[in-house]
C-alpha cells in the first residue's frame, strides 16, 4: 500500500493530474507521460526502493500502477 | 529483411555495459534496421551506417533545440533553477549543420592545430608516469585520464586544480547528450555547467576561437558552449580509447612484447586497430532530409536514425575476426572518427596522443595485471569507471 501510494503521487505530480481521478489500473500509457518523465520516474524508483537500474521496459510489462507496485514489491 | 524479428535493440540487455557486441551482434545479424516505438529507427549495418555519414544532405539534430523543450519539465518545482542546458550546448558543432557548422567547426580546428602538441604530450607523459610510479593498485581509467587532462587543462588553461573535479565536469557534459537521462540528473548537470563558467581562462586557444568568429560577435555563454565542447569532445574520448585499448592489451601478454618490439610503421596500424576495438563514440544520429529505403525498410522523411558505429566497426563483411584486436590488421576503415562533414576534427591528435603513450604506457604497466573493471552505464560513449589493476607480485 506505501509502495501504491507513493507511486500514486510521483504519477499525479508528473501528468498534473489531480491523484483520486488516476485509476490504478488503466494503463500508465494514458497518463500521457513522455519518455523524459518516464526515465526521470524510473530514477525516484530506483533511489527510493534502494534498487539497480531499472529496465524502462518494465512500463511496458507492468503497466498500470497497481501491476508496477507489485513488481516493485517483488524487487525489494 | 525482417521488421517482425523479434530481435530488438535494447541497452538494458544482460551484460551490455560489460560487453555490448554480443547484443550488437545479434541486431546486426537478424535485425539490421529497427524502428523503434518513438519512431525513430536503429542502423547497425556498415555499409549503410558508412553511407549515411557521409551522405551530404542529411543533418544532424539539434541537442540544444531538444533541452529547450524539455527545460519547462526539467525545472518544474526547482527552486532558484536556472535553466542553462540548452544555452550551453547552442553551438556544440556535432548538433549544428551548415553555415554556422562550418564557421564553428573551422574555429575550433584552427584553435587546436595553434597548439604545441608533442612538447604538451611529452609532458604530460612523464608527470603521469611519475605520478603512479611505485603504486602496488591503481585506477587504470585515471592512469589514462591524467596523461589527456594534463595537455588538454594547459592547452585550454583550465582551472580547476583536482582531476577529480575535472573528471565529472567532463562527465557531466558528456552525459547532457547522453541517452536515457533522467530530469534528476539534467538538473545536476546544469548546477555544474553553470557553477564553472570562469574555469576557462585567457588563452591563446580561446584567442583564436574568438579571432575566428569575430564575424559572429558571440556573447560570453556562447564562447563558454565552444570551450565546453572542445574540452569534453577532446578529453572524454581520448581518455576512453586508452583505457579500453590498455585494458584490452593488458590481457594479453604477447600482444603487449608485440608491441613494445614494433616499429613507427607497425605501432601506427596497432593504434588504428584500438580505435577500431574500442570505438569511444558508439551511436551517432542523423535526419534525413528526404524518405529512403534501407534494405526492404521505407524510413519516411525527417526521421531520427541511430547510427551505430560500434556496430559497423565489427561487421564481419568488412573486417575479419572482427572480434579479435589484430595489430597487424592490413584492411581497416574503421569508422571511430566518424566520417563525412562531421567527422572528427581531433583525429590527428588523438593518434598523437596514442603514438607518443602507448609503448611507453606499456612498458610500465607490464608489470600490473587488471584485477576489475567497473564499466559506466552509457550508451553512446562506452566508458570504464574504473579498472584496477595491480603489480604482479
Ligand atoms: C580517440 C579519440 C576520439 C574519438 C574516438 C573521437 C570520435 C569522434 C566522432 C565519431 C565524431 C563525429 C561525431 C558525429 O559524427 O556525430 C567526432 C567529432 C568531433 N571530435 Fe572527436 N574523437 C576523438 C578525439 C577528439 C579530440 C582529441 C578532439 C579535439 C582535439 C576531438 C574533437 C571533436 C570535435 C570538435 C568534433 C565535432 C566535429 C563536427 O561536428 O564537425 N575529438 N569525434
Amino acid at each position: 500500500m506505501i509502495i501504491k501510494n507513493w507511486l500514486l503521487d510521483k504519477i499525479a505530480e508528473e501528468s498534473g493530474l489531480e491523484k483520486d481521478t488516476i485509476n490504478c489500473d488503466e494503463p500508465i500509457e494514458n497518463f500521457e507521460l513522455d519518455s523524459l518523465s518516464s526515465i526521470s520516474i524510473a530514477f525516484d524508483i530506483e533511489k527510493e526502493f534502494n534498487l539497480d537500474e531499472i529496465n524502462p521496459t518494465v512500463f511496458q510489462e507492468f503497466n498500470t500502477i497497481n501491476k508496477l507496485a507489485q513488481w516493485i514489491q517483488n524487487q525489494i | 529483411m525482417d521488421s517482425e524479428s523479434n530481435i530488438k535493440w535494447n541497452p538494458f540487455s544482460p551484460n551490455y555495459s560489460e560487453d555490448p557486441y554480443p547484443h550488437l551482434k545479434n541486431c546486426r545479424d537478424n535485425n539490421p534496421v529497427q524502428r523503434m516505438s518513438d519512431d525513430s529507427y536503429f542502423i547497425f549495418d556498415y555499409k549503410h551506417v558508412s553511407k549515411f555519414l557521409k551522405e551530404k544532405k542529411f543533418k544532424v539534430h539539434s541537442l540544444s533545440e531538444y533541452l529547450g523543450e524539455k527545460e519547462t519539465y526539467i525545472f518544474k518545482n526547482v527552486e532558484n533553477g536556472c535553466p542553462y542546458l540548452s544555452k550551453a550546448t547552442e553551438l556544440w558543432p556535432m548538433f549544428l549543420n551548415d553555415d554556422i557548422h562550418r564557421k564553428i567547426r573551422r574555429a575550433i580546428t584552427k584553435a587546436f592545430y595553434s597548439l604545441e602538441l608533442a612538447d604538451l604530450l611529452n609532458e604530460s607523459l612523464e608527470t603521469t608516469l611519475g605520478t603512479f610510479e611505485n603504486k602496488e593498485t591503481f585506477n587504470l581509467v585515471d592512469f589514462c585520464g591524467i596523461y589527456i587532462n594534463h595537455f588538454i587543462k594547459k592547452a585550454l588553461n583550465i582551472d580547476v586544480e583536482e582531476y577529480e573535479q575535472i573528471k565529472q565536469y567532463s562527465n557531466l557534459l558528456a552525459k547532457s547528450q547522453e541517452l536515457y537521462i533522467p530530469k534528476q540528473v539534467y538538473q545536476e548537470i546544469n548546477a555544474e555547467i553553470l557553477s564553472r563558467k570562469n574555469v576557462f581562462k585567457n588563452s591563446i586557444f580561446k584567442d583564436v576561437i574568438l579571432e575566428e568568429t569575430k564575424g559572429l560577435n558571440l556573447d560570453d555563454d556562447q564562447l563558454y558552449s565552444i570551450m565546453m565542447i572542445s574540452f569534453m569532445a577532446a578529453f572524454e574520448t581520448s581518455k576512453d580509447n586508452l583505457s579500453l585499448g590498455l585494458y584490452e592489451i593488458l590481457k594479453n601478454p604477447e600482444l603487449i612484447e608485440f608491441i613494445l618490439k614494433s616499429d613507427t610503421k607497425e605501432l601506427k596500424t596497432i593504434i588504428e586497430e584500438i580505435f577500431r576495438f574500442s570505438t569511444p563514440l558508439q551511436y551517432t544520429i542523423r535526419i534525413n532530409p528526404y524518405s529512403i529505403n534501407v534494405g526492404d525498410c521505407f524510413i519516411p522523411e525527417n526521421s531520427k536514425l541511430y547510427l551505430c558505429i560500434a556496430s559497423a566497426n565489427r561487421d564481419e563483411k568488412i573486417f575479419t575476426q572482427p572480434d579479435e584486436l589484430i595489430p597487424n590488421r592490413v584492411v581497416n576503415p574503421h569508422l571511430s572518427f566518424g566520417a563525412g562533414a562531421h567527422q572528427c576534427i581531433g583525429a590527428t591528435i588523438a593518434r598523437q596522443e596514442m603514438e607518443i603513450s602507448l609503448v611507453p604506457m606499456l612498458r610500465f604497466l607490464k608489470n600490473y595485471s587488471v584485477t576489475d573493471v567497473k564499466w559506466s552505464k552509457q550508451i553512446l560513449m562506452r566508458t570504464a569507471n574504473t579498472i584496477t589493476v595491480c603489480k604482479k607480485s
